[in-house]
């Protein structure tokens, strides 16, 4: 009966303990309070009362230091990196745990599949990112989070810490200067510099529990997650064929990757001939396409700087300026729709611009043209005014005169 | 450049004063009833409504109910800017039709029930706001009446 | 026809007694000595009669609300058949109405008119001047643009610096704590209704006064000989025909500006936005930049002077001569408040912008003094041979 007693106690002791979510009574707490202090407190984990002994064991009940990490309480001190990712997914793949935090329970299955998981479990190679590399071990905060290691902002920096470690990487063979490139690059730039938190950051492509990089023919999905009307545009291209084969590795072969830079026309005249041979068919066909977008451009800045220049000439150019939102928008669709390297579809849209523009042209030459007719009226207005006074001083004249 | 004094000096004109005198007099009445007549005729013209457009400010009639079916839309070009009207069963609705991404002019994609921005795929719900794709802001919504069959948007 | 008329009048009013005067008053001979500047005075009344009938034309359209006002100048602008022609000729009327009564004022200086015994014809006129004003900076706001808007701001603005009662002023033509819809309603009540009507009726009293006492001789204090008839020149047709080609030269040079100067509409107002270097209208730039140079109080206490000094001036010059060069003193005053006026109004206009002279480039700072600005990618002072 006493045993019974005492085994009801072991049990119902440390749940209890648990329920009324005493945090002075943790004894792991009593002796580590600088990481309670500095780390755990503020940490979403330590927000919800999951505490030390839930990832490390032990026994937080009692004072006894040996006691406490005794060999029957569970304890483990700090886990190796495949207990870290087994120890997160005892919880977090868990859909019943999950389910009231509107978290998912996919991360360690994606894990297992990430080029980090593949060579952790795999390989046993535990020179790789498991759970706590990225999102820390006792400060884990939101995403939403600005300190978050993992918040968009932050993302890039977090890879780069063993991404940018130049003697890691090349224990894998990988490259170790991709920070930099990023940084420069369009998405980098609006990233960093715009704080534009959808800006593509490392795992807009290649993922964040399931990192790895995209083949050649997942190129074109991870971008088109975004670039929705230029992958649209693209499976009507030429290049689709080429794409499907293998050969052609979609947005890349003409934008590259890491680095990707703000896309102009000119890459006609580069990209192209990196495969095609300078002067064939293809090369010209870009060429064309090159000059109806410098045309479309040229036209849209003419048109533009042709109704500023009536605004300051003090013509109301209401109308104008909103044909010029239509015209503009016919020049940005280009942008999107180039990707189907359709010549008959480029210059449909040219001319559906030119048409507005000779429109804003004919209509700010109709304005300007009436106040040239005001001024004229100044002359016979004039004529008539001296005609006048020249008649009335005449007749003054006469009147004194006489 | 004169009139009279050009005519004084011409010998083939009647030189006597009497007549020289009548014709000045002539040119001077008739120069004021000109005048008269060149302020009246304008002010009048001013007057006359302009049925083209109700005076700005206000509610600006852009178009009758028969014009747009329901689930169709309307775009108009007013204050500068362009706008795009959408029926929808219960009501009409008028939305900036500028792009909040890169300021292309977005159409009603009625298939989708989305307002659909051609340039870069943004889609915005009926309320404006953004369903999907880069636009970062809402659009702009303008206060829409219907009276007499007719549309009123506020600009 | 004519003689139906005339016989249906007679019936009913005395016509022969009405007659008489008004013949007289008609054919009232005028001394001399009136010139071409002696037109200036009927060019005011022109250019009032001008401003209330464009200002009828416009007041058609004209919406004095802060969500409409912009707007509805604006239709007038574009879409009102020569709408744009009225809104131009009232504005500019404006400006030209300020400087003719002005220069109206000058004449009656420099020919000693205002002395006995026509000393309350320049007090009515100097409030007729002053009511000009009034009507320029209360007709300034109502297109409701950023620059009526910031100018209209800074204008109360100055109001508010009176000791005691200023506050209480700037509240009152603000209609509230800033410039608003409030203060768009005021100034338009006081443009449209109560202005005109109460410049009207100083005009009925200023031209009685003319009328009836004669228009001044040069002849000293207390010598004007009585005119005789068939000495002096007739007011019609004689002096008409002259007002007549001033008038017509007027309205084209009205029309000229109007159409070759246009005034901008600019942008709405923005209470949010306050524009570089807000300045009043020129007609206010004098008194502007004097106060620039005083402490609040004291500038205000100088600016009210003027206007002060014009009121009194009949009872401060007493002397009896008219003509300018035998009173010395007094002409010599006028033409140094004219000049200071010039000098300050210059000043005003160059403070706080950028300009060339002799191809080398000058900022002007607050109070109108230049400093040569740093030309880009001239050479530097030390490096001249």
């Amino acid at each position: 009966m006493a045993s019974f007693i005492l085994l009801f106690f072991l049990l119902a002791v440390p749940s209890a303990v648990q329920a009324q979510s005493s945090i002075e009574n943790n004894s792991c707490i009593t002796c580590h309070s600088d990481i309670w202090e500095e780390e755990l407190k503020m940490s979403v984990h330590g927000r919800e009362n999951i505490l030390c002994q839930d990832c490390h064991g032990g026994d937080p009940t009692t004072l006894d230091f040996d006691a406490a990490k005794a060999l029957g309480t569970g304890f483990i001190g700090v886990p190796d990196k495949k207990k870290i990712a087994e120890t997160c997914g005892g919880c977090h793949a868990n859909v019943e745990t999950m389910n009231f935090y509107g978290l998912r329970t996919d991360q360690l299955a994606r894990y297992q599949t990430s080029g980090h998981g593949k060579k952790l479990f795999g390989e046993g190679n535990a020179k790789v990112a498991v759970c706590s590399d990225c999102h820390g071990a006792h400060k884990v905060l939101p995403i939403a989070d600005p300190n978050s290691p993992v918040y968009p902002l932050n993302v890039p920096k977090t890879c780069n810490h063993c991404h940018g470690d130049d003697k890691l990487m090349s224990e894998f063979g990988l490259p170790s200067g991709i920070f930099k490139t990023y940084e420069a690059s369009v998405h980098g730039k609006a990233l960093f510099e715009k704080k534009d938190l959808s800006a593509a950051n490392c795992t807009s492509c290649h993922g964040s529990h399931g990192a790895i990089p995209p083949g050649v023919k997942d190129i074109g999905a991870a971008c088109g997650k975004c670039h929705v009307n230029e992958k649209k545009y693209f499976l009507e291209s030429v290049h689709v064929k080429a794409a499907e084969e293998g050969k052609f590795s979609e947005c890349i072969s003409c934008h590259g990757n890491h680095g990707v830079q703000r896309a102009s026309k000119m890459l006609y005249r580069e990209a192209c001939t990196t495969c095609h041979e300078q002067g064939s068919a293809a090369a010209q066909e870009g060429e064309k396409i090159f000059h109806v977008l410098a045309k479309s451009e040229r036209g849209l800045k003419t048109a533009e700087a042709l109704v500023k220049r009536a605004s300051i000439e003090g013509i109301f150019v209401e109308e104008e300026t909103g044909a010029l939102e239509d015209a503009k928008t016919n020049v940005i669709s280009m942008a999107p729709v180039q990707h189907s390297l359709s010549l008959s579809k480029i210059a449909e849209l040219y001319q559906k611009f030119e048409e507005v523009a000779q429109e804003i042209k004919s209509r700010v030459h109709k304005k300007r043209q009436a106040l040239k007719w005001r001024r004229a009226a100044l002359i016979p207005i004039w004529i008539f005014i001296l005609m006048m006074a020249c008649a009335l001083w005449i007749k003054y004249k006469r009147l004194k005169g006489r | 450049m004169n009139q009279p004094e050009n005519l004084s000096s011409n010998p083939s004109l009647p030189t006597s004063p009497v007549s020289r005198r009548d014709f000045l007099d002539w040119v001077i009445k008739g120069g004021l009833f000109a005048t008269l007549a060149g302020m009246l005729f304008p002010a009048l013209a001013y007057l006359w409504p302009v049925t083209r457009r109700g005076p700005a400010g206000g509610l600006v009639e852009v178009g009758t109910v028969d014009e747009i079916h329901v689930w169709g839309s309307k775009k108009v070009v007013l204050g500068g800017s362009a706008l795009i009207v959408v029926r929808t069963p219960a009501e009409f609705k008028a939305f900036s039709a500028i792009c909040t991404h890169l300021g292309c002019i977005v159409y009603w994609d009625s298939a989708k029930q989305l307002i659909a921005c051609p340039c870069h795929a943004g889609f915005f719900g009926l309320d404006g706001r953004v369903v999907s794709g880069p636009p970062p802001r809402p659009l702009a919504t303008h206060p829409v009446s219907v009276v007499d069959g007719k549309i009123f948007v506020k600009p | 026809m004519k003689h139906l008329m005339v016989r249906w009048l007679r019936e009913r009013f005395d016509v022969e007694s009405i007659r008489g005067p008004l013949k007289h008053q008609i054919e009232k001979p005028l001394p001399k000595n009136i010139g071409w500047f002696h037109t200036l005075g009927s060019m005011s009344l022109f250019l009032f009669v001008s401003q209330v009938l464009t200002g009828i034309l416009l007041l058609v359209y004209y919406r004095p609300t802060v969500n409409e006002a912009f707007g509805s100048v604006k239709f007038i602008m574009t879409e009102a058949y020569v709408g744009w022609l009225y809104r131009q000729i009232h504005a500019w009327g404006a400006n030209l109405m300020v400087l003719i009564v002005f220069l109206h004022m000058l004449r009656t200086f420099i020919t000693g008119s205002f002395k006995k015994p026509r000393e309350l014809t320049w007090v009515f006129g100097v409030v007729l001047f002053l009511l000009t004003l009034v009507f320029g900076f209360t007709g300034y706001l109502l297109p409701w643009n950023q620059l009526a808007y910031w100018a209209t701001t800074v204008g109360t603005e100055v109001a508010g610096s009176i000791p005691w009662i200023g506050e209480w002023i700037k509240t009152l033509l603000r209609g509230g704590d800033s410039v608003a819809g409030e203060t768009l309603s005021r100034f338009f009540v006081l443009h449209v209704i109560i202005l005109p009507w109460t410049m009207f009726a100083v005009i009925v009293i200023h031209l009685f006064l003319v009328r009836f006492q004669g228009i001044a001789t040069m002849d000293r204090v207390g010598a004007e000989k009585e005119i005789k008839k068939g000495e002096g020149t007739p007011f019609f047709p004689h002096h008409m025909l002259k007002e007549g080609v001033v008038f017509f030269i007027l309205l084209g040079v009205l029309i000229t500006l109007a159409i070759l100067a246009p005034f901008d509409l600019g942008e709405k107002a923005d209470p949010l936005q306050t524009p570089h270097a807000i300045k009043p209208e020129w007609y206010f730039l004098p008194m502007y930049q004097v106060l620039k140079y005083f402490p609040k109080l004291v500038g205000i206490f100088i600016v009210s002077l003027a206007p002060l000094f014009l009121f009194l001036w009949p009872f401060l010059d007493k002397t009896k001569e008219r003509h300018p060069l035998k009173r010395p003193i007094s002409t010599a005053i006028g033409a140094l408040a004219l000049l200071s006026l010039l000098v300050f109004g210059m000043m005003a206009h160059l403070s706080e912008t950028k300009r060339e002279f002799f191809g080398r480039t000058y900022q002007f700072d607050i109070y109108g003094i230049p400093h040569p600005a740093a030309a880009e990618g001239g050479e530097l002072p030390g490096n001249r041979p």
